[in-house]
């Protein structure tokens, strides 16, 4: 250090020069960085900072937002979607044709309803997806679902997973259980 | 001939950063004892690292994350 020190003083260099030049730059800086917290201020300000909830931070997450809008184009997949226990215009016994199916909302509205379904006994039934089928009277392909009691098969059951909420209603037979 | 964001910034990134040193610099010289020559050498050094290292610093720092 003093050895750069006794070379600048012999190299006949002006250190005021120096010195001039660090405080003009220091204050150039200071300046910058008071225009840019002001700037920041002034685009906060009325705007109150308001804490994210749960929400917000899973809205915020890539994959979510991949996934709504899945669940989206598929709520709009179907143009006549209903927001009905059963679909207006369906023909035959609910549930159990192809022409009436039961409404709900996604594929997982599917899961979320045969869960809530048991027999009349209150048994909680198990399932199977066979397929799906087309009909005429419905725009979207239709779900058939095997319905267990234990092992033994007691109906085939069509849901259409392209409306705009899940039936409350169950087909003859079966009882939907409530949600609490 | 179209100017992207990138030339554009290459080319006023200098520029601003002298004029803004200039102006400030100018100022200076109401109580330091500097000469114009001196302010115009300040400045040129300064527009030339400023418009690299500032911008830099400005996008990752921010004063409301405080």
């Amino acid at each position: 250090m003093m050895f750069i020190l006794n070379y600048i003083r012999h190299s006949g260099l002006d250190l005021g020069l120096f010195t001039n030049y660090i405080t003009v730059t220091v204050i150039a800086l200071i300046l910058l960085f008071a225009i840019k917290f002001f700037w920041e201020s002034f685009q906060g300000y009325g705007r109150k900072k308001k804490p994210k909830s749960v929400l917000d931070e899973l809205n915020s997450i890539k994959q979510i937002q991949e996934i709504k809008k899945i669940y989206e184009g598929i709520r709009n997949l179907n143009e006549d979607a209903t927001d009905q226990d059963m679909i207006p215009g369906g023909t035959g016994e609910f549930g159990y044709e192809k022409t009436n199916p039961i409404p709900v909302n996604t594929i997982i509205g599917n899961t979320v309803y045969l869960d809530r379904l048991r027999t009349p006994d209150g048994t909680k039934v198990r399932y199977e997806r066979l397929g799906s089928t087309h009909a005429e009277n419905i725009n979207c392909p239709v779900d058939i679902y095997n319905i267990f009691d234990g092992e033994i098969k007691i109906a085939t059951l069509y849901i259409s997973p392209y409306n705009k909420k899940n039936s409350s209603l169950a087909p003859k037979g079966f009882k939907l259980e409530t949600l609490t | 001939m179209k100017i992207n964001d990138k030339t554009f910034n290459m080319i006023f990134g200098p520029v601003f950063f002298f004029t803004f040193n200039l102006a400030v610099s100018s100022l200076c010289m109401l109580f330091l004892p500097l000469s114009f020559r001196e302010c115009l050498v300040y400045s040129t050094v300064n527009g030339l690292w400023m418009w690299v290292v500032i911008p830099w610093i400005m996008n990752r720092f921010h004063f409301r994350e405080l």
